[in-house]
C-alpha cells in the first residue's frame, strides 16, 4: 500500500479549527482525490474533490459529529458531480516514457464507476477492501466483486494475461 | 513499459491526479459562510475579510492568520507523487527570475571542519555571493576566517577581497572570470524534490509570519547528495527536509551528507629542512611527496577529493569520514533584486 496512516479527527470548536482543517485536508485529500478521480476522471474528479472540501470548510463545526468524514465527503463529491454527466476522461500528457499501456486510460474509462473505484484504489494504490468500503459506503464483499469483474474486464480489453 | 498492471494503473493515476489544497477549498467555499468561530473578534474579522478577498489573498490569509505549532500526533502519511511534482514546479516557477538564498554549511569530521555561509542574490543573469568561511583549528593549525564577495553584473565579473590593492573591488576580465567564481545556484537543490523521496508530513512551523509545512524524506536511495558550491565530493545523502508554504513554494531545505575523503599528510620537519637547504630541491622534494601521496590515495579510493595537510608524523594518506549539514533559506522569492556594478573596481587581467 502506498499510503499509510489513518485520519485522526481534529478538535471541534477550538481556536485552532482552521489549523485542524488544514491538517484534515492534508490527511484526507489524497484518498479523496484518488477516489473521485477514479470515479469521474482527472478533471471532474479534481473538481468534485475541491467541491467536497469546500463543503467541509463551510460546515466544519457541524461535521465534527460525523463518524466517517472522509466517506461523507466522498458522497458530497459524488452528489456535486452528478449534476453534470460528462464522459470519464483519464487524459495525461505524453511523456514519451511508455510507463503504461496506451489503451489503459480508455480501458479504465470503459469500466463501471464502482469497478473503476475498486480497481484503482485496491489494485493500483493497495488500499484494503475495508478501506475502500469505508470510503465508498459499499460492503467489502461488494468491493471485492467489483474488483474481480473490473480486473477481468480490464485485462480482456488490454489483452493482458491474468498473471499479476 | 511496466508490465505489472497495478504499477501501470498507479503511474497513470499519479500523473493525472492533481492535489487540492486547503487554501483552494477555502477559496471555493461560499464567501458568506463563517466556518470558524474564533474567540478573538479581531481574528474573525481578518478571516472574514480574507474570505471575501481575491483567491491569492485568500490563500495567504489562511497561512497568516494562524499561529504556528505542532500538529496533533498522527501516523505519517506519504504525500502523493503529484504533490511532490507540484512543489517542484511551483518552486521552480517562483524562483525562476529572482530571489535570495542564504546557505549555511557545517562540516565535521573531515580535514577541513568549519562553517561557511553564502548569502546569494540573483536577478536574471546577475548574481551576488557574499560568503564567509571559518575553518576550525585542527592539527596544529589555527582557526582561519575568510570572507569575500563575488558578483556578476551584465556578463562582467567582480570580486571584493584582499589582493594587490588591499581589500577592494577587482574587475576580473579573464576568459574564465565568471566560471572561476563558481557562484552556486541554490535552485539546483530543487532536484531533490522527487517522488522517489517518499516525503511525509512531519509538522508545521511559522517562519517570518508564513506558515510552512515540514516534509521529511523517508527514502533517500537514488537521490542526489547535492553540495552547493562546495568542493567536497557528493558522497551520500543521509537526511532531507523541506518546508513549503500553502502555495507549494519551498522556503527552506536542509540536507545532511557524508563523504569519504582521502587526506594526505606532509611532514613539516621535512618541509622545513628542504626550505633551508635548497629551494630547488625543496620544490622537487615536495612534488615527489605529492606524487607519492596521490599514488597512495589512488590505492585507497579511486575517486574522491584528496586534501593535503601539513601535520606531524610520517607522510601518508588516510581516509576520513566527513559529515556536512546544509540549511538553505529562500528569501525574497520572486522579488526584484538590484545588483549593481561596484562604483570603483581595479581592473585585473588573467586571474579568472
Amino acid at each position: 500500500m502506498r499510503t499509510a496512516g489513518t485520519t485522526q479527527r481534529p478538535e471541534a470548536g477550538s481556536d485552532g479549527a482552521r489549523h485542524d482543517f488544514e491538517a484534515f485536508v492534508r490527511e484526507t485529500e489524497p484518498r479523496l482525490s484518488r477516489a473521485l478521480a477514479a470515479a469521474y476522471g482527472f478533471e471532474d474528479g479534481r473538481d468534485a474533490t475541491a467541491e467536497a472540501l469546500a463543503y467541509a470548510f463551510e460546515h466544519w463545526e457541524r461535521l465534527q459529529a460525523v463518524d466517517n468524514l472522509a466517506g461523507y465527503l466522498f458522497r458530497v463529491g459524488q452528489s456535486r458531480n452528478r449534476r453534470r454527466r460528462q464522459p470519464v476522461l483519464f487524459a495525461v500528457p505524453d511523456c514519451g516514457d511508455h510507463a503504461f499501456e496506451p489503451g489503459l486510460p480508455a480501458a479504465l474509462a470503459g469500466l463501471t464507476e464502482r469497478q473503476r473505484l475498486a480497481v484503482v484504489l485496491v489494485h493500483g494504490y493497495g488500499y484494503t477492501l475495508r478501506e475502500v468500503a469505508d470510503l465508498t459506503g459499499l460492503r467489502p464483499t461488494t468491493v471485492q466483486n467489483h474488483l474481480t469483474r473490473g480486473l477481468a474486464r480490464l485485462r480482456l480489453t488490454l489483452g493482458v494475461r491474468d498473471d499479476d | 513499459m511496466t508490465t505489472d498492471l497495478r504499477d501501470q494503473i498507479h503511474d497513470l493515476m499519479e500523473r493525472g491526479v492533481r492535489p487540492v489544497t486547503a487554501a483552494e477549498a477555502a477559496c471555493r467555499a461560499d464567501p458568506q459562510s463563517a466556518p470558524f468561530r474564533d474567540r478573538s473578534p479581531r481574528r474573525r474579522l481578518r478571516v472574514t475579510l480574507a474570505i471575501g478577498a481575491s483567491a491569492v489573498a485568500c490563500a495567504v490569509a489562511l497561512v497568516v492568520t494562524q499561529a504556528g505549532g505542532p500538529t496533533a500526533s498522527r501516523q505519517p502519511t506519504i504525500v502523493t507523487d503529484a504533490y511532490v511534482r507540484y512543489l517542484a514546479t511551483a518552486s521552480g516557477i517562483a524562483l525562476a527570475r529572482s530571489g535570495r538564498a542564504v546557505i549555511v554549511r557545517h562540516t565535521q569530521g573531515g580535514p577541513t571542519p568549519g562553517t561557511d555561509t553564502d548569502d546569494i542574490t540573483f536577478s536574471g543573469r546577475n548574481w551576488n555571493d557574499s560568503f564567509s568561511e571559518v575553518l576550525t583549528a585542527q592539527g596544529g593549525l589555527p582557526t582561519t576566517r575568510e570572507s569575500a564577495i563575488n558578483r556578476v553584473v551584465d556578463g562582467q565579473a567582480y570580486d571584493y577581497f584582499v589582493a594587490s590593492h588591499g581589500l577592494a573591488w577587482y574587475h576580473e576580465v579573464g576568459p574564465d572570470a565568471i566560471e572561476s567564481m563558481a557562484i552556486p545556484d541554490p535552485r539546483t537543490l530543487l532536484a531533490e524534490l522527487s517522488p522517489d523521496a517518499r516525503f511525509v508530513v512531519a509538522g508545521y512551523s511559522t517562519v517570518d509570519g508564513v506558515r510552512l509545512e515540514h516534509l521529511r524524506a523517508t527514502q533517500l536511495r537514488g537521490l542526489p547528495a547535492i553540495q552547493l558550491g562546495n568542493a567536497t565530493p557528493p558522497g551520500r545523502l543521509t537526511s532531507l527536509n523541506v518546508w513549503a508554504d500553502s502555495s507549494g513554494v519551498v522556503h527552506r531545505m536542509s540536507l545532511t551528507t557524508t563523504q569519504a575523503i582521502s587526506v594526505g599528510v606532509l611532514n613539516p620537519v621535512q618541509v622545513q629542512k628542504g626550505r633551508h637547504v635548497d629551494p630547488a630541491s625543496y620544490r622537487s622534494k615536495i612534488a615527489a611527496i605529492r606524487r607519492w601521496l596521490r599514488r597512495e590515495a589512488r590505492k585507497l579510493s579511486g575517486k574522491g577529493l584528496i586534501e593535503f595537510r601539513v601535520g606531524p608524523g610520517k607522510p601518508g594518506v588516510t581516509t576520513q569520514i566527513q559529515s556536512t549539514s546544509m540549511v538553505v533559506n529562500f528569501l525574497d522569492i520572486g522579488q526584484p533584486q538590484v545588483i549593481m556594478v561596484p562604483i570603483h573596481a581595479y581592473l585585473v587581467h588573467g586571474l579568472g
